[in-house]
């Protein structure tokens, strides 16, 4: 028991924003480059291993509690999509880049697929059957977990934890780091330019009606890591892991209302005029104050690109893959208005790892923060 | 041009993977069918379906009892009778079997002309209607073709007039022939006739368990998809008027499907049937009578969901752990848990009476809500007011003494220990404030002995220095205790654990712990004070609500005596630990940094006090956080706000809005729990938490029974923000509105710790009744040596009708003029203004719904004053009435009231009703009833024939010419009636 005990501990010790966030990005970029990890037969592993500890830790009743909730039982099945479609992509991508370095075509270049693609009966017979496995699970589903329905809705009293739907709550986490109007705005609506602008930046007819991985690394991983990690592991952070007054709740904690965390968090202006240099801030034109953070902001958007653009510097990374710190090549290949907008859209993905990582290690609150004017970076 | 492509007949590999997803849709038809019938049968299986299926087992089961009980009721003498009729009836029959035969054909055949004839009758009448309207149109229209419909219409009349003619005539024939008919067969229907009355009852009953037994039709009724149509397992739903239930934004018409599952609760029968189908326990009052349950529902009163048709979402609520556990089967855990989404609750087993009060609003006591009254009488007398803000009760008067003047009442050693203890002196509903932490440290303790030194002080030094207060004259000791127990001191006090009269279960919600329990009162005040206080309450404390007795300087001085030997030296000897310095100069720190005073200025103020003022300062800031103010009048603490949480929304507070502290799972997780629980051990929800000493609970404790917290929790329970709409409100008349306010003078006067008023009331009876039954006397004498009763519940009639309002009002504002001279119970003098006269006097007329203030008086009749007069010495009223003053020659319990003062004090209207029947206005009055009912049992039948109204007309119209000082002038009449009446009442009165 005793036993048992410290290991949920440890799990909820792990589950902690800071240390899981870093913990499962540090992990996709040390295995998105290992050919040997993306097998059917490793995902079925790592499938059925995620399987037994939920299965297991349906056994905790606090974790019971949150993950049999019927809104959320959609979002673990999610995670297991998520996985399972990872690995068929990815394994088939790396079958392929392997076929490819054989000379021979991606399978789906093989003239065998190409050529017969069955109708009827066999591809309508198949999406009858899909319809009737559809419906078989929604009827279940449907009966076994009863209708969240809650209390009537009030506006004096809103349930605590307020939480969005479930494929908002990615964005919600957001907030924990950002102004609304840029978490709420801003970010959401560069994610949905950024999608649209894709097919626009990325011309490189490469993998084109196949699946490859070494022919757009750099593509598939960034997009990876702003989908996986990003937005889908958030939504599950925000799910599973955020409990009444969004506090951190390991996955074994119970939902206590009253638990108390400290939010000791400072602004940048108040780290560089009252820590290091003892000024007093108050009354300081706003402009003033916060000449660091618009310094650094300036910096990031404004002098980064260019810096970026000229540098082609390579950096190995201690899993083997290399990463292009330096992003002359492609100001090379887009020229300088598709490099501006790319480049925009990817520091804009990074400033949220970036400002996580930053509150994660020094409280950091805003960059800039201009209540005056309801600024805040 | 594109590839051809093979047909899939001829692709092997086509047809190999075909075959598999054969297969599969074999597999998946089935899973869809299983999915769908699931499905189906989920929907079905509801668990209200087998509620009514097992109640209809226990009904089918009554039935069938009561089927039995009912053929053994049939007299077996009677039903061989009858058979033996219906026999001979055959017979009779079959002797004329042609002459029957023939008749009924004839019958037969008429019915068949009149179903013809009648059917055309109709029809042609719905022609005319429609020939009428044709004609009317055409002849508006000036339409050529009005002659004709014209003469349409008048065939159609003419045919209508011939067949009504026929119609009536083959009318007449049917009933001549079934009059034939019956004749032929009168014996066998005779005898049909009465066995159909003999088994009527039981008819009825077969027929209902006909209806209600299961069988094959009720199956195929209620299988799944048919029971769309009309199943007998179905919702059952009451929607009463005007009512809603809150969600918030809106309200939603109220459906109460309670009686889906609790069948049983409006049928007799199923009292002691398991739930959820026993009979309501008050099924008159709620179902019935004046709570008709078509028109209130039952979410109205017991809360919860109605809509819901399952345990948990009906939200059940437990009344107690064990039922927590039990229940938990209903929410699928180990306890049950109640579904909280819903703002109203069931209300908890005994709690129920709280809802009344939302409906009945206005009213001082809510009638037969026994456990809600005493709950807000608890409220009140334990002062909870004072400190918890409640809309509506702002302006009560503190529950406490007034402190302003404590010292020249008692003195500082007694104060120590009384405030460290109030029920180590005697049975008090003071609570205590120190040592009363379930987990109380000794160095918590040493701190409470510092903070009650302080108080002390701090009391001490605001009462201003000791009024001088001379020694009583010396008093008997004997007669004092004799005086106490006789002149009504009793009816608000006690001493010791004396029970007599008390309210059972609930001795601080009883008439005679109005006022303190006397016990140790020597040990507690100075003669000199209590001299004074007895004689005059109101000179040491303007607000008392202890009346003026009207004692003479003996008997104050002789119940001084006996008060003052009443001690409690033990109390009074317990050991005073002495203030700790160091403690309070550090409970001084600590207030001043809770109100924000720098660290550093802390010391330095400090030091700037001397010991005395830091006595003051902790003595001050102990009674400010206590909140001693909310119950007493401190100098200091005059316009300082109380001290605890606002209960006007009490009821309505969400449980998760409760701080349950480290009792979870140790009581009821519901708000009645909590109360329960906070009310029996306030500072409980403080175990285990680290908190600083300003921060921990300070309610002080009451000592409360279990049944006490119960009845509080139901009072408090009642103070909801629930709206309930104005149309489903009882509504208040004018007089209801002036025996409210009537009610609480009443309450606040504790009028009814002598006198009984409705169906409570009158405890001193039960001293008079003790004081008989010690001295040897006749308990039959009680009533008639206690306060009358006032108010008679059963028969609706009271002091309104039986005095006039001047009259009362003289007597309320100086009831010296006794009207039971003999009586040594005294009617205090309460000093009422005007106002209060008025709300009294209001109250008794409001009450009998009688005229307020004045009435009309009777004509009186020369000559029924002389019949009366003649009545009133033939039964010898004076043998026990006084008249003008001269006592009868009687024991003291079988004397009566004055008869000279009838005209000025008693309303005509009820002497009439009391001459009739004494007994029913006052039971176990010693007025006999000398006028009955039928002229043949009149005592004196030759006068005025004997009857009732007449002699009683007669003996009124003489009471009412009586008067103290003479005839009473007016009218001629009254002085010819005067003159007849003569000799007057006055001088009948002697040699008797």
């Amino acid at each position: 028991m005793g036993a048992l005990n410290t290991l949920k501990d440890v799990v909820n010790f792990l589950t902690n924003p800071p240390i899981f966030i870093t913990l499962m990005a540090v992990t996709f970029f040390l295995l998105i480059g290992r050919r040997a990890f993306w097998r059917p037969r490793i995902g079925l592993v790592v499938g059925v291993v995620a399987a037994i500890f939920v299965a297991l830790s349906t056994l905790d009743p606090n974790f019971r509690l949150i993950v049999g909730k019927p809104d959320n039982i959609p979002i673990v099945a999610m995670l297991f999509l998520v996985g399972f479609f990872l690995f068929i992509s990815m394994s088939q991508a790396y079958n392929n880049d392997e076929r490819i370095a054989r000379g021979e075509p991606p399978i789906e270049g093989s003239p065998k697929e190409a050529e017969k693609t069955w109708v009827w009966p066999d591809l309508v017979y198949t999406e009858m059957l899909c319809m009737v496995i559809g419906i078989i699970i929604l009827v279940i589903w449907g009966i076994v977990f009863k209708a969240p329905i809650e209390e009537p809705a009030n506006p004096s009293r809103t349930p605590n934890p307020s939480k969005a739907p479930w494929y908002f709550l990615g964005l919600q986490e957001m907030l924990v780091y950002f102004d609304p109007w840029l978490a709420g705005v801003v970010l959401p609506s560069l994610i949905i330019v950024g999608l649209m602008a894709i097919p626009y930046l990325d011309t490189n007819p490469k993998g084109n009606g196949y699946f490859t991985f070494r022919e757009r690394r750099v593509e598939i991983t960034l997009f990876l890591f702003g989908f996986v990690i990003l937005w889908v592991l958030l939504v599950m952070l925000g799910t599973f892991l955020r409990g009444p007054n969004w506090n951190f709740f390991g996955p074994y904690e119970y939902w206590d209302l009253h638990k108390l965390l400290a939010l000791n968090n400072v602004n940048l202006s108040e780290y560089v005029w009252v820590k290091m240099l003892h000024a007093n801030i108050s009354g300081m034109n706003m402009f003033v104050r916060e000449l660091p953070g618009i310094l650094l902001v300036l910096f990031y958007v404004g002098v980064l690109p260019g810096l970026l653009a000229h540098s082609r510097r390579e950096v190995k990374l201690p899993g083997g893959a290399r990463v292009n710190i330096g992003l002359r090549k492609y100001y090379e290949k887009m020229g300088p208005w598709r490099y501006s907008v790319f480049v925009m859209l990817v520091l804009a993905m990074f400033s949220l790892p970036i400002k996580m990582v930053l509150r994660w290690l020094f409280n950091l609150k805003y960059i800039i923060a201009m209540p005056e004017i309801f600024f805040n970076i | 041009m594109p590839p051809t492509k093979p047909e899939p007949g001829r692709d092997t590999e086509m047809a190999g993977r075909t075959a598999t997803l054969n297969v599969v849709f074999a597999l998946t038809s089935i899973g869809l069918l299983f999915a769908l019938t699931y499905m189906i049968w989920d929907d079905y299986n509801r668990d209200w379906k087998h509620y009514q299926k097992r109640f209809n087992q226990l009904e089918v089961k009554l039935t069938q009892d009561q089927v039995q009980q009912a053929l053994g009721k049939v007299d077996a003498a009677r039903r061989q009778q009858v058979q033996a009729q219906l026999a001979q009836g055959e017979k009779e029959i079959d002797a004329r079997r042609g002459e029957v035969k023939q008749a009924e054909k004839d019958a037969a055949k008429l019915d068949a002309d009149w179903y013809r004839v009648d059917q055309e009758y109709r029809f042609t009448k719905a022609e005319i209607d429609v020939a009428r309207y044709d004609y009317e149109e055409a002849a508006h229209h000036g339409a050529g073709s009005a002659a004709a419909r014209k003469r349409k219409l008048d065939d159609l009349e003419s045919k209508w007039q011939k067949l009504k003619l026929e119609l009536e005539d083959i009318n007449a024939r049917k009933a001549a022939a079934a009059q034939h008919l019956q004749e032929l067969e009168k014996t066998r229907l005779d005898a049909e006739n009465t066995q159909k009355e003999m088994y009527a009852e039981y008819n009825r009953l077969e027929e209902k368990l006909h209806k209600i037994q299961p069988g094959v039709v009720s199956f195929i009724r209620n299988m799944p998809v048919i029971d769309l149509a009309n199943p007998s397992l179905k919702i059952n739903q009451i929607m009463p008027t005007n009512l809603q239930d809150d969600v918030v934004f809106s309200g939603t018409p109220k459906v109460d499907r309670c009686t889906t599952c609790h069948l049983g609760i409006d049928k007799r029968g199923f009292e002691n049937a398991p739930q959820p189908f026993t009979t309501h326990p008050n099924f008159e009052f709620y179902l019935q009578g004046p709570h008709p349950v078509e028109k209130v529902g039952c979410t109205s009163c017991h809360q919860g969901r109605g809509r819901a048709t399952s345990f948990v979402n009906a939200v059940h609520t437990a009344s107690s752990v064990e039922q927590e556990k039990q229940w938990g089967k209903y929410s699928g855990s180990s306890s049950y848990h109640s579904l909280h989404f819903w703002d109203y609750p069931m209300m908890a087993k005994g709690h129920t009476e709280a809802q009344c009060m939302k409906c009945h609003q206005g009213m001082v006591e809510v009638p037969k809500a026994t456990s809600l009254n005493t709950g807000l009488l608890l409220i009140e007398r334990y002062g909870c007011y004072g400190c918890h803000k409640i809309k509506g009760w702002e302006n009560l008067r503190k529950v406490a003494p007034d402190l302003t003047r404590i010292t020249s009442k008692t003195n500082e050693e007694w104060i120590y220990r009384w405030i460290k203890e109030p029920k180590g002196f005697r049975p008090t509903r003071m609570p205590q404030i120190w040592d009363v932490r379930v987990d109380e440290t000794p160095d918590q303790k040493h701190r409470n002995d510092t903070e009650a030194n302080s108080v002390v002080a701090y009391l001490v030094a605001n009462a201003g220095a000791a009024e001088p207060y001379p020694a009583p004259p010396g008093g008997d000791l004997e007669s004092g205790r004799k005086l106490f127990e006789s002149v009504g001191c009793l009816a608000c006090h006690r001493v010791g654990n004396d029970k007599r009269g008390l309210n059972e279960g609930f001795d601080a919600a009883s008439f005679r712990t109005h006022g303190p329990n006397l016990d140790g009162t020597g040990s507690k005040v100075s003669a000199g004070w209590l001299y004074a206080w007895v004689r005059n309450p109101r000179g040491y404390w303007h607000e008392t609500r202890m009346p003026n007795l009207r004692l003479t300087e003996k008997e104050a001085a002789d119940i001084t005596a006996y008060l003052m030997s009443l001690k409690n030296d033990a109390f009074v000897g317990r050991p005073r630990a002495p203030i700790d310095t160091k403690v309070r100069d550090d409970i001084v720190r600590e207030y001043m940094l809770a109100a924000s005073t720098p660290v550093r200025d802390v010391e330095q103020k400090l030091a700037a006090m001397d010991d005395r003022q830091r006595t003051l300062f902790v003595g001050e800031k102990t009674i400010g956080r206590y909140g001693c103010f909310g119950c007493h009048t401190i100098k200091g603490f005059e316009k300082t706000s109380p001290i605890g949480v606002e209960l006007t929304e009490e009821g309505s507070k969400l449980v998760e809005r409760l701080d349950f502290g480290f009792e979870e799972g140790k009581i009821p997780h519901t708000l009645p729990g909590w109360v329960h629980r906070k009310l029996l051990e306030p500072r409980v929800f403080d175990q285990g938490k680290v908190k600083r000493p300003e921060e921990l609970l300070r309610m002080p404790k009451f000592w409360m029974a279990d049944n006490e917290a119960d009845a509080i929790a139901t009072g408090m329970l009642s103070f909801t923000k629930e709206q309930v709409p104005m149309a489903a409100q009882r509504q208040l008349s004018a007089e209801d509105r002036s025996v409210a306010r009537g009610q609480r003078l009443v309450r606040e006067k504790n009028c009814q710790g002598c006198h009984q008023l409705g169906e409570r009331g009158g405890a001193f009876r039960e001293i008079v009744k003790a004081q008989l039954e010690a001295g040897g006397g006749d308990p039959l004498q009680v009533l008639g040596l206690s306060p009358p009763v006032l108010y008679n519940e059963k028969e609706k009639i009271g002091e309104g009708s039986r005095v006039q309002t001047a009259w009362l009002h003289d007597f309320i504002k100086d009831p010296s003029k006794k009207i039971r001279p003999w009586l040594q119970v005294r009617m205090p003098t309460f000093d009422f203004s005007e106002d209060e006269t008025n709300t009294v006097t209001h109250y008794f007329a409001s009450l009998d719904k009688v005229p307020f203030p004045y009435e009309q008086k009777p004509e009186l009749q020369a000559q029924m004053v002389a019949v009366g007069h003649d009545l009133f010495n033939r039964w010898q009223c004076i043998k026990c009435h006084v008249v003008a003053g001269r006592l009868p020659n009687q024991e003291p319990a079988f004397m009566a009231p004055d008869l000279a003062n009838v005209p000025s004090r008693l309303r005509a209207a009820w002497l009439a009703q009391w001459l009739a029947d004494p007994q029913k206005i006052q039971p176990g009055t010693r007025m006999p009833s000398n006028f009955p009912e039928k002229p043949e049992e009149n005592a004196f039948p030759e006068i005025l024939g004997g009857d009732q109204h007449q002699q009683i007309e007669a003996v009124r119209s003489y009471l009412l010419t009586l008067g103290p000082g003479g005839p009473p002038v007016g009218t001629e009449k009254a002085k010819t009636a005067r003159a007849q009446a003569a000799p007057p009442a006055g001088t009948t009165a002697p040699g008797r």
